[in-house]
Parts: C-alpha cells; structure tokens; sequence
C-alpha cells in the first residue's frame, strides 16, 4: 500500500470547490439586494351584531380595537410603518352610507381599493382582521357556505348578509402585497387553501394555492370559536386574547373606556420594554404566533370545547416583524 | 454549529498524515455518524419565491447499529437517521419553516485507497415541519467521502472525518445539502499490524 499524494491533492482542490460553492449558495439571501422595509396595511372588519337580530357578540369589537392598538405599537417599537383601516358594526347605529359600515358591499368595495392603490407596493404587507360570525353549524358539514363570514345588515329589511370565503380570496388576490388573513370566528379553518402536496411525491396544483397569502384562524373548519371574559377585562375571542398575549398585549396597563355604549379608549397597552413572547431573534413569525396562540388554547379550553387554530402548510412562513428592518430604507 | 465546523476545518489538515486499514470479509461493526450541514432549499416554480434558493443550518445524526464487510474494500451498513433543519436566513417578510426528519437509512462504503473512501445512502424520511405535525415522505440520495483520520490505539476503533452531499427528493422541492462531520466505526476485530499504512 501507499499514500496516495496525488489524490489527496484532489480530493482538497475538490473541497475547496465545495466550500466557495457552499458559501455563495449561503450567502443567496445574503448578496441578493434586500427589498424595502415594508408598510404594514392593516384592515379590521369586525361586528358586535346589536344592530340586527343575529346572536350579538360581546367581545369582537373589543378585540378589534385591541388588536389596532397592539400592532400600531408594535409597529412604533420595531420600527414598522403601519397603516390602518376599521370597519365596525359597533352597537345599536346603523350607518348604512358610510362607507367603513360592514356591509358585503362596503368590505368588497375597500378591498378593491386597496387592490388599486399606489399605496401598496409588492414587498408591503396587507393584514385583514375579522372578528365576528362564521356562518354554519356543527350538523350541517356539507354546506358549501358553511365558514363564510356573516356581514352587516345593509338596510332595515335583512337581517345580514354573508360574504363568502373565495370572495375574500379573489380580493386578496387582487392586492400585490403579502397577505396575512386573521380570521377569529367559527369554522374559520374553512378559509385556508391546501398546499399543494400529496403523499405520493407529486405535487397537485390547480387547487387555488396562493403563495402570497398566509393564514391565522381561531378554528378548524368543523370547530366553534368561543369567547370569554379570561381575565376579568372584559369578553375577548380565546384566539385574539392569545394573540394579543402573544404580542406583548398587558390588560393591566391601562382602563377601558366606554361611553355610550361604545368603546372609546382600549383596556391595556404594550409596554415599550415588555416582554413580547413571539418574538424570538428580533422578529415575529406568523408560525410562532401560531405555536403560542394554539398551546395556550389547548390549556384553557376543555376537551368538551375544542378549539383548534390553524395555519397554512408548506415550508414558507411569514415574517410579520423584523428589527432588521429598520436598517432598510 | 459554527465552531464545530470550524474546528473540523481546522483538523483537516491532520487527515493529509493518515493512515488506513483493511478489513477481514463478514467482519461486523456498529457505528455512529454526526453531520454538520448548509442546507439549501430550493423553491418550486408555485412558491413563486424571490430567491433561488434558501439557506438553512442543519444537523445530522445516523446510529449504525450493524454494519458487515463484505469485502476488503465494501462495507454495507443499515441504521437509523435523525436530521433538523433551522429556520432560513429571513429575506424581506418571508422565511422558511425549520423541519425535522427521521427514518431508515442503507449505505455501502467503498474504500478508494486506504485512507478514502465514498459512501452512497439512500434514506426514507418522515418529515415535518417544527409546530405543525404535518408529516410527509422526504427520500435522501447521499455521497459522502471519508477520510481515515489518525489511527487510533484500538485497531478496531476507526473514525474517519466525512464530507456529506446530500440531496432531498420531496412532492413539492428539492434540497441539497453539504457540510462537515465525523463517522465512528466499532469493529467486532482488530486488524492485522502489519497492514497498517506507514
């Protein structure tokens, strides 16, 4: 036997082939220029139902503002432009013509518009938040309407109206930006979309996969969505309380006010060096949000009431918040 | 993870002095391989993804728990593997999701001279991404050259350092993999001296 000299030499040349291979490859996200810092577009639809003859709600609205409050100070303590839009049913009114009442119409009308907005730009994101009703029931699993999404009453003469799932999503679609669909209502799990995958080692496509649009749901498609009053502030959706939660939200930081009926400052705030649980190496996940809405959840709620949030498949995740963005321009 | 790589690339240097024993037919073993890897996934046209590929950090571990010579210069082992990938390196508001896999593994060792040799896996994994318990079918080709490192007191302790390729055949993309690790053999016998290299 011998050394062999030759192949030794090679056998380096050859790893050093690999290793500059390697680190290129590495560095993709790296030497490809970043896009810009995204705004945050965030929509909230939400209904209390005391206006119509439809189960009222007692902790959707309160949700909804929570949830604005949250995000527009997360934005302000990570550096994130955001921009919000809400559309409430609050209380006994009935402002038909105005134009953020949530009538099927009205919410279609402002995703339209914001699918045609120079606002928007491609590497924004676009957050749609809905707390309210899902339409169906526990016996009723072949309904092809079951899931959508119960809207405000837009006259006198109907009680509500119903906003179908692929309404939505042929007006997600429209908008050029990164969605993010947070849905806190029954049967919610309805709206998302398979990844394509099988498990015959192809793949199905053709099923209205779309890459741009990720999912946060209170529910599964066969589930209820409950609320409660969790810590003596007042009712809240389980999945919004632990999202909130999970944001940094702390109830005990500031007073609820309602006049009139009519929720007027929101109870609670962000402290600016809080501890926000999601956010793990400088930025906020969609997954993570995930993770903790769904542990603590299944901490709350007893086997008898089920509830089980959901979030889209595949190997693509979200990245809701990044400190490294306000290094971007 | 770093720093083992980095260590391994410092003791690479050691593998050019090594030396190299031959086996005896249906001789036994077990054995233990860990993998330092990059781990690059690559995204299908439908992922409409703005890179054309995304960098993870990945480990990999392999228990052999018998492995037979079925030549002076072919070994065959079976076992079991366990790998994790970490989340990518974020770009703009995407990232890709950490996963975990495990499954059997077969390989056959070829030794090219007495301190080189290539092996070729084939591994059926269970995967799922971390948080979802999704699981789903991943099957790795693998090429992965040895190098006999310093000889050990025991002839029948081999470790050798190894350069893992790996590729990851799924429904929906493809990944590949490289990186650094070391692979521990235990014999059932020790060589003969006097086949040792000098």
């Amino acid at each position: 036997m011998r050394k062999c000299k030759k192949s030794s030499f090679i056998f380096m040349l050859g790893l050093a082939l690999l290793g500059i291979a390697i680190l290129s490859l590495t560095a993709c996200e790296l030497i490809t220029p970043k896009p810009i810092a995204p705004t945050i577009h965030l929509l909230i639809i939400s209904l209390d139902y005391k206006n119509t003859s439809v189960t009222p709600l007692n902790g959707t609205i309160r949700d909804a503002k929570e949830i604005k409050a949250a995000v527009q100070a997360l934005g302000a303590r990570m550096g994130t432009s955001i921009q919000t839009m809400m559309m409430l049913q609050e209380g006994t009114a009935t402002p038909y013509t105005d134009q953020l009442y949530p009538t099927k119409a009205h919410i279609l009308a402002q995703l339209e518009a914001f699918a045609t907005s120079v606002d928007i730009q491609s590497t924004d994101i676009f957050m749609l938040y809905y707390s309210g009703h899902g339409i169906g029931s526990a016996f009723d699993t072949e309904n092809p309407d079951r899931g959508n999404l119960v809207t405000a009453k837009p006259n006198n003469s109907t009680a509500y109206e119903t906003l179908s799932i692929q309404e939505i999503k042929d007006a997600l679609h429209e908008i050029d930006a990164t969605k993010l669909l947070l849905v806190d209502a029954c049967y919610s799990g309805h709206f998302i979309t398979d990844y394509p995958v099988t498990q015959e080692m192809r793949v199905s496509l053709g099923s209205g996969y779309d890459s741009d649009l990720y999912y946060l749901t209170a529910a599964s498609d066969v589930q209820l969505s409950y609320e409660s009053d969790l810590d003596g502030f007042g009712n809240h959706g389980y999945f919004t309380y632990y999202l909130l939660e999970g944001l940094g939200w702390n109830h005990s930081l500031g007073d609820e006010v309602v006049t009139s009926g009519i929720i007027t400052q929101v109870g609670g705030g962000l402290r600016v060096d809080g501890v926000i649980p999601v956010l793990k190496n400088s930025r906020i996940i969609v997954t993570d949000i995930y993770e903790y809405i769904s542990n603590s959840i299944k901490t709350k709620l007893s086997i008898l009431f089920r509830q089980t949030p959901q979030t889209g498949k595949g190997p693509m995740d979200m990245v809701l918040f990044d400190i490294a963005w306000q290094a971007t321009p | 993870m770093l720093c083992v790589s980095m260590i391994l690339l410092l003791a690479l240097p050691l593998t050019m002095v090594s030396a190299g024993h031959v086996r005896e037919e249906s001789e036994v073993s077990a054995g233990l391989r860990v993998e330092s890897n990059w781990y690059g996934s690559i995204p299908s046209g439908f992922h409409n993804d703005p890179l054309p590929i995304r960098s993870h950090l990945a480990m990999n571990t392999s228990v052999f728990p018998f492995s037979v010579v079925l030549s002076p210069t072919v070994e065959f082992s079976t076992g079991f593997s366990v790998t994790y990938a970490s989340t990518s390196l974020a770009y703009g508001v995407s990232i890709w999701r950490a996963f975990f896999a495990f499954g059997p593994t077969v390989e056959f060792t070829m030794a090219l001279n007495p301190s080189f040799s290539i092996t070729t896996a084939g591994t059926l994994f269970i995967s799922s991404y971390v948080h979802l318990k999704d699981p789903t079918l991943m099957v790795r080709l693998s090429a992965i050259p040895e190098l006999e490192l310093l000889p050990l007191t025991d002839t029948r302790h081999s470790i050798t350092l190894v350069f893992p390729v790996h590729v990851d055949l799924r429904s929906d993309y493809t990944s590949v993999s490289a990186g650094l690790g070391l692979r521990w053999r235990y014999y059932s016998k020790s060589v003969n001296p006097e086949e040792f290299i000098p």
